[in-house]
């Protein structure tokens, strides 16, 4: 059975189709990137799969049920948002993810804050973005998740905080896991990416593996503009 | 999860709470000072404040009700708590809980409050406790006849599931107009105007269905012989020439009831199907 599996999806926001019909799935155990400009549907498709957003039609599964709190036991999820309370501290936090989630690990949590070097009693209030950014990575990466849904995580930061956030991701997920992480920073990423899914238009422009994608000759970031030249054409 | 979900509710609402209630201790250690040292001044001033702090607190728990479910579902916040693994029903049930638990304590502490004001004056004005407790005593005997102690545990009983239900209305009232406010249909328009809209909506037809129920002369009766009803002014089940200590007009009472556990099936649903997190 696919890990992920989308079937028929469609999303639109009042007259605007942002997925139309799209079907796809994926194995387990890989690192998808999904790909698209802004605006391309990517975030919509997210929230679909971890239930923040209700009203669509079709069917997207994770490991074959919709987002229901045993989808949500699976997923760890990064969305670009900053979403902790803002009178929590990071041991609060902390607690609050041992507590929901079972998967997390609590003492690499407390080593972790050391090594990202954020004061355990600072409050999410008096933070600045990055250390918000760098706390709420931290939670997410301290799950032993089946799935890790990363929604942006470069967007938006310095090249050196872009290879810190990669280097994270890539040290702390569990063997075996799989992450769908969106981008539209290819340069950055293309090396960790086993699968990748473009989407754009509405559809779904490409689904590859790296492998296919090498075996052709070209790299991702050359099939993306390739792929996604229309966003950026003047009639 | 509930509890997980209660304990983490009642956390994040008591950080707004706790000032208030501060505040309320550290006027109250002022208000015995000043009485010991008798500044008439200061004790009027802090009996002020202690009123203030007091409708403060009412303000402030419903301002929590409402922030409890704007704020932690419905804004960024809810990008964790809706991807929690728990039910929407859950979710429902956690903040619904915490709510009623703050409203409890802000309508206990009201009491208290107005308790503690009566006798700081009467003690200023009596010779001692012993004799402002009598004059109250005495109160309470001129107005109807000062029920025993069985009748007044079970008026007292009665207007406590009264206001009981009351709270109730409210917490479902706010989470209703919220949750429909964060809906797609609604989404697009301002979500507090549409959730405002929503919240008079439900309370103008359920003050109008209130008050023509009690046009309809069924009453909830409490008197010295027991719980009964009164229906056009005849007695049912409460013995000729009881005293009646309380009555309550019944249909309003049950169809707010009924409304409650309508409005919370409806948000429980309209959060697990229809709330889109923005």
């Amino acid at each position: 059975m696919a890990l992920i599996e989308v079937d028929h999806l469609s999303k639109s926001y009042g007259s605007h189709l942002v997925l139309d019909d799209i079907s796809f799935s994926f194995e387990g155990g890989q690192i998808i990137g999904l790909l698209g400009p802004n605006g391309s549907g990517k975030t919509s498709l997210i929230k679909i799969l971890v239930g923040l957003i209700k009203d669509y039609s079709g069917h997207a599964y994770i490991d074959g049920h919709e987002a229901d709190p045993h989808t949500k036991a699976m997923v760890a999820y990064l969305p670009e948002k900053t979403y902790l309370a803002d009178w929590m501290r990071c041991v609060d936090a902390i607690e609050y993810f041992a507590d929901f989630f079972l998967d997390f690990d609590k003492a690499k949590a407390y080593k972790m804050l050391d090594t990202f070097q954020l004061p355990p009693k600072q409050t999410i209030k008096s933070m600045s973005k990055g250390m918000q950014e760098k706390l709420q990575l931290l939670l997410v990466m301290c799950r032993n998740a089946k799935l890790y849904v990363l929604d942006e995580p470069l967007g938006g930061v310095d090249p050196a905080a872009r290879a810190f956030i990669l280097d994270t991701i890539m040290k702390n997920h569990p063997e075996g896991s799989t992450i769908l992480l969106s981008t539209h920073l290819i340069y950055d990423v293309e090396r960790i990416f086993d699968s990748v899914l473009m989407i754009g238009r509405g559809k779904v422009l490409l689904k590859a593996s790296v492998k296919e994608i090498r075996e052709s000759g070209r790299t991702i970031e050359e099939l993306f503009k390739e792929v996604f030249q229309y966003a950026w054409q003047v009639d | 999860m509930l509890g997980k979900l209660i304990k983490n509710d009642f956390k994040s609402t008591a950080h707004s709470m706790f000032g208030i209630f501060l505040s309320a201790a550290i006027t109250f250690v002022v208000m015995v000072l000043v009485f010991l040292i008798k500044n008439r001044t200061l004790m009027v001033l802090s009996s002020v404040v202690l009123g203030g702090i007091c409708i403060g607190a009412l303000i402030i728990t419903l301002f929590s009700i409402i922030g409890s479910f704007n704020k932690s579902l419905y804004g960024a916040q809810g990008y964790l708590s809706f991807t929690l693994p728990v039910t929407g029903k859950q979710l429902l049930a956690s903040k619904t809980v915490v709510s009623l638990i703050w409203v409890t304590i802000s309508f206990v502490f009201t009491i208290a409050v107005v308790a503690f004001l009566v006798f700081y004056w009467s003690a200023q004005t009596s010779d001692s406790l012993k004799q402002t407790l009598q004059t109250v005593y005495q109160m309470l005997q001129s107005m109807q006849g000062f029920p025993d102690v069985g009748t007044a545990i079970k008026v007292i009983s009665v207007i406590v599931i009264y206001l009981f239900i009351k709270a109730l209305f409210l917490i479902f009232k706010v989470a209703f107009s919220l949750s429909v406010a964060n809906t797609k249909k609604c989404q697009k328009y301002n979500p507090i105007l549409i959730a405002i809209l929503i919240y008079f909506a439900v309370y103008v037809v359920l003050q109008v269905a209130t008050i023509a129920a009690a046009y309809i002369p069924v009453y909830l009766a409490v008197g010295s012989s027991g719980i009964g009803l009164e229906i056009n002014n005849a007695l049912i089940g409460l013995a000729d020439g009881t005293s009646i200590f309380l009555k309550i007009p019944i249909l309003g009472y049950i169809f707010e009831a009924v409304v409650c556990i309508l409005l919370y099936v409806a948000t429980g649903n309209i959060m697990t199907n229809h709330v889109n997190i923005k």
